[in-house]
């Protein structure tokens, strides 16, 4: 029936290491969850991906599409995601829609080092992306209540204020068993489709990821209570997570520490926190403030030599 | 007082909308509390420890969503689920519209929507004049909502509009009133007689509703762009405007908006308004009068005297208003005010509304700080503190980069005025709150709990803090005028009628309490 010709979108671009294993994925997966400028897509795999629609900003595990946004074409949560060689066919009743990969850029959501700052870099950078943060933030998660916030916010506060030092308390001590008591306290924490203490938790992460980090044995408590206990938060805040315990972020992410890299001046990474911040209700806002501490926390570990 | 729990199974939300449906359920008659999350182990930890987890939320997993409600004696819990459902409803991802035609270009639109001849476009400034340039070509008018758009664009996009005998308003045009549909920012207004032509987004809004409020009615509200007057620009939008309504028979009376215009574009405007052929009332805001006189023109010294004699000039409406009492109503509030209580802090959401207010205070000789000052000395960075009478606009960049317009995202406004009350300095906090299409749904009940939280600091210190509060809007708006009014009066928020009388009352406080 021509009704049932699929209609043809093309990826633009996407995480690179995704457009690699795309073609070694072949069966059937399904849509996880549908919004107005990005779908969610389980792989045959397992693995949750998202098909994001033109200008949504660069992510690991995400591919751009030639859309300026996913309304009207009738996606639904639990409708099968069809993975073949160089195409993603979502199985929309009457007209699905087939997203072919081929000619896509190639996008890299790999760190970069830090490694090689002179002391008190990281520091400085920290107390600038804390500034930022607290100038341009939204409060509500890690930067404390909204004002006349009922009880049930101020209790989710005072819970991430207190994971929050469980945790730093932890990677000081290299306790990796309360390292984990600190991760449970945060996983999971906060009302958002990316909990706020997640969020703070993808920021740290993230720093203790990359090369030569002092926190480094932050990394794999972080991956084996994600393995272990995934049922303690989203799927996609979890996909997330992992993605920053192997050093791989979204573009704002990147963007700022590029610039901390390469000791860039305030007035840019003062633009890119905003940009950051930008992102979500609270997310951006919570993900700043967990790389601020991990920044902060790294020059305390490696003290002033 | 009880606790309703559901659970949506495997539903997703984004964190803006979780977070706009949680405040609308909090709004609601008869919530004492409203919460929606995820039903993670930890949310459910948070909820056991306040006494609130019942069986079904205990259930929940971590890709289902919670909705708490604490509902107040009495209340009809069946009713207010029902009003929560409809809000998470409104807010369904995009899978919902699949009825709704949306097109993947501008072009296709103008092929698709038979007799359309006007586009309204908000996209990304480096894409904005493209995309305009598009619709002009395609035939279409053009609202051009989007700003950081180069003023060598705006210069060649107006040229080729009005070349092809089109409107190209904007960039950076948030409203406008197109025979009776108010687009982006504006008010639903009565029709009727009166044109205006502005540079001012909410100046024309304030006096759009002050000519509704005085028995008037608008024909057409053109806006030009905040740039258009400028000496590079020329005020091209605005003197096709001014020609549109001069030829419009259905316009008797035409009313212009905007800064003081560069002089060599003043020049040429007033030329426009002598050629025009029926009343024009300027109000070019702290401009002089001496120029608009000689070219025949109505000056107006602020918003509410534009409105005025834009009726008067009608023959329609009651252009005559009770006068209000600055002077008696600023002594009242000073006299409840503790020693060192000297300063006005505005926080606005409108730039001209803050604009009138802060000249106002200006005009009586008083040092006045701001974001928007044009003296350098005098200029505050959006992460500065507040120094002596300091007025912000909120919708300014410094302030909007990166987030929503605070028309529509008030939290900056909000945890600014909660830090005002903290600065004992402080003996009065001026607020606008502007209603209508394309606005916040409920500007006034997203502030209370900031304006409780700012009366609670000042009150446990011994402070009297008079806040103020206008709201732009009419009866035929929703929320209407009536019900926000009311709202902020029930709050302890004294209410202006216009912005011209926020003007008056925050300078008499501003003088009187400096000298005191």
């Amino acid at each position: 029936m021509r009704h049932c010709e699929p209609i043809g979108l093309r990826v633009e671009s996407g995480d690179a290491g995704l457009l690699r294993r795309l073609d070694a994925w072949r069966g059937e997966g399904r849509v996880h969850s549908v919004f107005t400028r990005v779908v969610n897509v389980l792989t045959p795999r397992g693995t949750l991906i998202a098909l994001a629609a033109r200008g949504a900003g660069h992510a690991p595990r995400t591919l751009a599409a030639d859309v300026t946004d996913w309304a009207g074409r009738g996606l639904l949560a639990g409708q099968a995601a069809v993975f073949a060689p160089g195409s993603i066919t979502l199985a929309v009743p009457g007209r699905p829609v087939r997203l072919t990969t081929a000619g896509a850029r190639g996008w890299s959501a790999a760190a970069p080092s830090v490694a090689g700052l002179r002391p008190g870099a990281r520091a400085t950078a920290a107390d600038l992306l804390d500034r930022c943060n607290a100038e341009h933030g939204v409060r509500g998660g890690m930067l404390g209540a909204t004002p006349g916030a009922g009880p049930m916010e101020a209790a989710i506060v005072r819970a991430l204020h207190h994971g929050r030092t469980l945790l730093l308390d932890a990677i000081r001590a290299g306790d990796a068993g309360l390292m984990r008591q600190g991760v449970l306290a945060l996983l999971g924490l906060g009302p958002g489709l990316t909990p706020a203490g997640d969020d703070f938790l993808t920021g740290l992460c993230l720093v203790a990821a990359l090369p030569g980090s002092a926190q480094a044995s932050l990394v794999p408590v972080v991956r084996d209570l994600a393995s272990a206990r995934p049922e303690r938060t989203t799927d996609l805040s979890l996909a997330t997570l992992l993605e920053a315990a192997d050093a791989r972020a979204r573009a704002e992410l990147l963007d700022i520490l590029r610039l901390v890299a390469h000791t860039a001046a305030p007035g840019e990474l003062h633009a890119a926190a905003r940009a950051l911040l930008a992102i979500g209700h609270t997310s951006g806002s919570d993900t700043l403030s967990g790389l601020a501490a991990g920044l902060r926390l790294e020059e305390e570990l490696r003290g002033p030599l | 007082m009880s606790t309703t729990a559901v659970v949506r199974k495997n539903t997703y939300f984004d964190s803006v909308s979780l977070m706009s449906v949680s405040t609308k359920a909090n709004g609601l008659d008869g919530v004492e509390q409203a919460f929606t999350a995820m039903g993670t182990e930890m949310n459910k930890s948070v909820l056991e420890n306040l006494g609130l987890l019942t069986d079904e939320l205990r259930d929940a997993g971590n890709g289902d969503l919670m909705i708490v409600l604490v509902t107040a004696d009495g209340a009809d819990t069946d009713e207010l689920l029902a009003e929560v459902e409809e809000l998470l409803h409104r807010k369904a991802p995009a899978s919902a519209a699949a009825g709704t035609v949306t097109y993947r270009t501008l072009t296709g639109a103008a092929r698709g929507v038979g007799g359309a001849n006007l586009a309204v476009i908000a996209v990304n400034g480096a894409y904005a004049a493209r995309e305009a340039r598009k619709a002009l070509l395609s035939g279409l008018h053009v609202m051009l909502f989007s700003d950081n758009v180069s003023v060598e664009d705006e210069i060649a996009l107006k040229q080729l509009a009005h070349e092809k005998g089109l409107f190209m308003m904007g960039p950076d045009c948030g409203t406008a009133i197109v025979n009776n549909v108010a687009l982006c920012f504006g008010n639903k207004v009565r029709p009727g007689t009166v044109g205006i032509v502005a540079a001012s987004g909410t100046g024309s809004q304030e006096v759009s509703v002050r000519v509704h409020g005085l028995g008037g009615g608008v024909s057409q509200l053109i806006g030009t762009g905040g740039r258009d007057l400028s000496e590079e620009v020329g005020g091209i939008m605005m003197i096709d405007g001014i020609r549109a309504l001069a030829a419009d028979a259905a316009t008797d009376v035409i009313v212009l908006v905007s800064k003081p215009p560069a002089p060599s574009v003043e020049a040429r405007v007033l030329a426009e308004v002598a050629a025009a052929g029926k009343p024009v009332v300027v109000w070019f805001i702290g401009g002089s009068q001496e120029a608009v006189t000689a070219a025949g023109g109505h000056f107006a010294a602020d918003s509410l005297d534009a409105a005025r004699q834009a009726v008067r000039l009608a023959g329609v409406g009651q252009p005559d208003v009770e006068e209000f009492d600055a002077v008696a109503a600023a002594d009242a509030v000073v006299a409840r005010l503790a020693p060192g209580q000297a300063y006005v802090r505005g926080l606005f959401c409108g730039g001209t509304l803050c604009d009138e207010t802060m000249y106002a205070v200006r005009d009586a000789g008083t040092e006045v700080w701001s974001n928007i000052q044009k003296d350098p000395a005098h200029r505050l960075t959006a992460s500065a503190p507040s120094t002596g009478h300091t007025f912000l606009d909120f919708g300014d960049d410094d302030f909007t980069n990166g987030r929503p317009h605070p028309m529509i995202d008030p939290a900056l406004r909000l945890e600014r005025l909660v830090e005002e009350a903290r600065d004992p300095e402080v003996a009065a906090v001026v607020m606008d709150f502007v209603l209508g299409f394309g606005a916040h749904e409920d500007p006034v009940g997203v502030t209370l709990p900031a304006i409780a939280e700012a009366r609670r600091i000042a009150e446990e210190a011994g402070r009297h803090l008079e806040i103020i509060g206008y709201v732009l809007g009419t009866d035929l708006d929703t929320p209407s005028l009536a019900a926000q009014t009311a709202a902020l009066r029930a709050a302890g928020v004294t209410v202006t009628r216009s912005s011209t009388e926020t003007g008056s009352f925050a300078r008499e406080i501003a003088r009187k309490a400096t000298q005191a």
